[in-house]
């Protein structure tokens, strides 16, 4: 079982994943938080596998960036070794830049999400889980 | 062996050279003998040390000795028809106290003062010439010497550099053509001046300190930018270079001025200057336009890209054949999201039109007749929570256009009043004056803003701190991009459950 855990406060997209993962047939569990601030808070306490991160850039309160900020510089939360992706609809060329250069980012996805992306995303854990 | 004749002497006794040659050595004065055709047959120890003459000037016609140059008191070249050792020699006339220049045979000058008188040595007639130093006259004369040869000079004229010397009392002695052109006076005119009649009186003081500390052995020489007053009247800038001249007992004699007009220079300089500056000011406006382009940039990428993005996802799901309810849910989404994209559309649109008139050009506005207004629109609001606003206005003229300054104070005010803590709303409202700008800040007791946490966001885009806010995340954005468009700017200071203080700084023309 690959867990994925969603960090978007767009409805939209947990539901897009939803469909995808539905119809990947992929052994896939998608654990859902609408807040980054909260998702820090259950990711840190609760321990749960995850092997991969979907996370949105433009949330309120807390950002994809700063969310990514407090993982640099948790012990704990580094360890993980998440894959994260970033996933945005986000063209901005400074994001992107961004995203390259944090170690912590594997790749950037840029919304809408396809099928084909999905795909990509869990192929890329298995091969590792493997 | 040679006799001398005496022609006055009463004994009229033959004397014989040499005896006299030993007297005259012991004498403090020079001794010069020339002969007819001969020349200078004979002189004496002082007159060699005087002189700084030797042998082999002896034994030259006096007439066509070219080293003697002599002159007269005032510099110019002592005719030879009044020159004392001629007209002793011609006349038989004895001459006494002569004042003359004499240009010695080893280049130095000196001033002398002569006496000439005929002699008859053994049927030859001789000339005797006693003379003395003129320390006096020497040091009064020395410019005029100068003066006399470097004024003949060509070049000192056909140049477009003022030169001139000038007394130690400041009176012009002599200047060239150039700085007649230059400050309007002929030559004669000009000499009847002193450098301070026509100096620009701003900077009399200036120059006399450099001439005092000149005079006192502090500066060798000195540069000076100066303005003259021209003769028509008007005024010129000069850079004006000094040098002392002093004679041989160091004693100041005269000036020596260089001057070049660099009034036009100046001209250009101030031009590039106050272009210069004007530039400075187009280029913060750029940046700060620049940074606006980039926040937009910032809007287009997330809050434009969002939407149609979110848009096109539904599509692509639609089209993977969907049980109903999921196609129901997707569909349903589409209406918000197109209004969102509008929504967008407008506030981007209502953040380009700021106009761009010149901040001096802004009528000011009263700040007492727009908090009337504004507290009438949010009177509902106000009531409800019990807000108290005060007002502490010392600036009531606010220099910005009316309808904004409503704007950022429905913003401002509606800001303090949705983060409101627990206990009654207290806004104080201040104005002050802040060097060029005018201060208007809004204070309240609400519950703050984390800006360690949030300081880089607060004047973005649809950006919100607070979690149950029901705030669009655009107001500081618009006050920061109006305020910033008319060359002002805005400052937050906040401590979580404290309050928040927002300045916001009009730029006064």
């Amino acid at each position: 079982m690959i867990n994925i855990a969603v960090i978007d406060d767009d409805q939209l997209f947990h539901l897009t994943l939803d469909i995808l993962s539905k119809r990947s047939g992929e052994p896939v569990k998608l654990h859902h938080y609408f807040d980054a601030q909260q998702a820090l808070q259950d990711l840190t306490s609760q321990d749960p596998f995850i092997d991969v991160l979907l996370l949105d850039l433009n949330m309120p309160l807390m950002d994809g960036w700063q969310f990514l900020a407090h993982v640099q510089t948790s012990a704990f939360l580094y360890e993980q070794n998440w894959q994260i992706y970033i996933c945005s609809s986000s063209l901005d060329a400074r994001d992107h830049k961004r995203a390259q250069e944090n170690p912590l980012v594997k790749d950037f996805l840029v919304k809408p999400f396809k099928m084909a992306t999905f795909t990509q995303v869990v192929s890329s854990v298995s091969h590792r889980l493997h | 062996m040679k006799e001398i004749q005496l022609p006055d002497s009463p004994a009229r006794e033959v004397i014989a050279l040499e005896q006299l040659g030993a007297l005259w050595d012991v004498l403090d004065d020079g001794v010069l003998l020339f002969h007819q055709y001969q020349g200078l047959v004979y002189f004496n120890a002082q007159a060699q040390s005087i002189l700084g003459i030797s042998t082999k000037n002896l034994l030259h016609p006096i007439a066509e000795n070219q080293e003697w140059a002599v002159f007269q008191v005032d510099g110019s070249p002592f005719p030879w028809e009044k020159n004392p050792l001629r007209i002793s020699y011609q006349t038989g006339a004895s001459q006494r106290g002569i004042r003359m220049g004499v240009h010695c045979p080893n280049g130095s000058y000196v001033w002398l003062v002569v006496s000439t008188q005929r002699v008859l040595i053994q049927d030859q007639q001789y000339v005797l010439s006693i003379f003395h130093r003129d320390t006096e006259h020497m040091a009064v004369s020395l410019h005029e010497q100068y003066a006399n040869q470097f004024f003949s000079k060509s070049f000192v004229h056909n140049t477009t550099i003022g030169i001139a010397f000038v007394g130690i009392d400041g009176k012009w002695l002599e200047v060239n053509q150039a700085l007649q052109k230059m400050l309007g006076y002929g030559r004669e005119e000009l000499l009847a001046l002193t450098f301070q009649d026509i100096t620009h009186e701003e900077d009399l003081l200036e120059g006399i300190d450099l001439l005092t500390r000149m005079l006192d052995n502090q500066l060798m020489t000195y540069q000076l930018e100066k303005r003259y007053v021209h003769k028509d009247g008007s005024t010129l800038w000069a850079l004006v270079s000094v040098t002392l001249i002093r004679n041989n007992n160091q004693t100041p004699r005269f000036f020596i001025s260089r001057i070049i007009d660099i009034t036009e220079h100046k001209r250009m300089l101030e031009m590039l200057e106050s272009q210069n500056q004007a530039l400075q000011q187009n280029r913060q406006l750029l940046q700060k336009q620049i940074q606006q382009l980039l926040d937009f940039n910032q809007i287009v990428a997330h809050n434009l890209r969002g939407p149609a993005s979110s848009i096109q996802q539904i599509c692509y799901l639609l089209e993977l054949d969907l049980p109903r309810q999921q196609h129901d849910q997707l569909t349903q989404q589409i209406p918000a999201l197109a209004s969102q994209l509008l929504q967008t559309l407008d506030d981007v649109q209502k953040t380009i039109t700021i106009p761009k008139v010149p901040s001096h050009e802004v009528e000011p506005c009263d700040l007492k007749h727009v908090l009337a207004k504004v507290k009438e629109k949010l009177s509902h609001s106000l009531a409800e929570n019990q807000a108290i606003v005060q007002e502490f206005l010392r600036v009531r003229m606010i220099p910005f256009p009316a309808d904004y300054l409503e704007m950022i104070l429905l913003t401002l005010l509606g800001n303090a009043l949705e983060f409101r803590s627990e206990s009654p709303p207290r806004i104080r409202i201040r104005t002050s004056r802040q060097g060029n700008y005018v201060a208007l800040s809004i204070i309240d007791n609400g519950i703050g803003i984390d800006l360690k946490r949030y300081g880089h966001q607060l004047f973005k885009y649809q950006k919100r701190f607070h979690a149950h806010s029901s705030g669009s995340g655009k107001g500081l954005f618009y006050v920061k991009n109006q305020v910033e468009a008319f060359g002002g700017y805005v400052k937050i200071k906040s401590e979580l459950g404290k309050g928040t203080r927002v300045s916001v700084y009009f730029q006064t023309p």
